[in-house]
């Protein structure tokens, strides 16, 4: 657990990113406002406005913890029961098909053309 | 109901504890077992599932009262920020490339699998929710609407292929010899959006950093490349 203090500094900045994303969501709609706020909480602490230091313990309880909030939106796959009974197999396939194939794509061009840094 | 009505508040508190607290308890048994099968996120949605049947209760009830977890999603994706501002002067160097190879990816992932579910289901409702499915979920709703797609299938598909990568990713680059954290970092992000990434950033800062990198840039340029493709394929 990270210290309440550091916890809360992180939590303003973070709160302060994703404000500020929704505002740019609001006038350019390409992204959602989250993944914009991802990138102003980087370039705060790329330009050391908020304190790298101070926000590391946090940071690591959040994503430790963060898959907790996938849960509800998971469970929603009791409501396409009907669904998945008909076509459920098959989409499953091709879900686990093309999803490793675009691991293996990303993975090879990666290793091809950035290199190897095991 | 409203959320100041009482009575909605003490469900709305119950449904959170209870999916908090299964959470934990398999949290706990996969710290323990070590077992990447023991996903606490899988599991917990498993025991769920069952028990709201069993008690008959509708999901449409434990959505609205478990959805402060919807919310604190998107403040956890912003924390992701940070393993990205830790690599942020290597990326700098590799950004052309990481985008040549992310661009090139998506349009082959988007166009494939299109014809794939086409051919098998013979559905193009079906077909365009499941092309979108390794982009983040608000995005993939706005296309997936735009091009008649079903909200509902697409997104569950994300929800798939976000488990598919995050538990059998790692593993299976490993099993092909790929053990970059830089090559599996991308890889999940670009396949498995946030989801993969919560994952991965488990295993290192570093494999964190380029997830989330990719995720960005996946999601930017489906946003651009999706409607170009469905337009021409339609």
């Amino acid at each position: 657990m990270p210290k309440i203090i550091h916890f809360i500094y992180s939590l303003s900045w973070i709160l302060a990113c994703l404000l500020l994303g929704k505002l740019l969501a609001h006038y350019v709609d390409i992204l959602p406002a989250s993944l914009y706020g991802m990138v102003f909480f980087a370039f705060a602490l790329h330009l050391k406005w908020a304190d790298a230091n101070r926000i590391k313990d946090s940071i690591q309880w959040i994503v430790k913890n963060m898959s907790v909030c996938f849960v509800p939106a998971g469970v929603g796959l009791m409501s396409h029961v009907g669904l998945l009974k008909s076509h459920g197999l098959m989409m499953l396939l091709i879900l686990l098909g093309t999803t490793l194939a675009l691991i293996t794509l990303v993975a090879y061009l990666s290793v091809k053309f950035i290199g190897d840094d095991t | 109901m409203t959320i100041f009505e009482p009575a909605f508040l003490l469900q709305a508190t119950i449904y959170c504890l209870l999916t908090l607290g299964i959470y934990r308890i398999f949290f706990a048994l996969q710290n323990k077992l070590q077992a990447i099968l023991f996903n606490p996120m899988l599991l917990s949605i498993s025991v769920i599932i069952p028990l709201l049947l069993s008690q008959q209760i509708s999901y449409q009830d434990y959505y609205q009262a478990t959805q402060i977890y919807t919310y604190l999603l998107e403040p956890a994706i912003v924390a992701l920020g940070f393993p990205l501002y830790q690599q942020l002067n290597t990326i700098k160097h590799e950004l052309k490339q990481i985008t040549a190879i992310i661009v090139i990816s998506i349009i082959l992932a988007i166009v494939s699998t299109y014809f794939i579910a086409l051919v098998t289901v013979m559905r193009s409702d079906i077909a365009v929710s499941l092309s979108l499915k390794a982009v983040t979920t608000p995005i993939a709703l706005v296309i997936s609407e735009q091009y008649q797609g079903l909200s509902s299938i697409t997104a569950v598909g994300i929800m798939f292929a976000g488990l598919f990568g995050a538990l059998l990713g790692p593993k299976w680059l490993s099993l092909l010899g790929i053990n970059s954290a830089r090559a599996q970092g991308l890889a999940i992000g670009c396949a498995s959006h946030a989801l993969g990434t919560a994952e991965i950033t488990k295993k290192s800062l570093t494999h964190g950093a380029y997830s989330s990198l990719s995720l960005i840039l996946t999601a930017f340029f489906t946003a651009i490349i999706a409607p170009l493709a469905f337009s021409m394929m339609m």
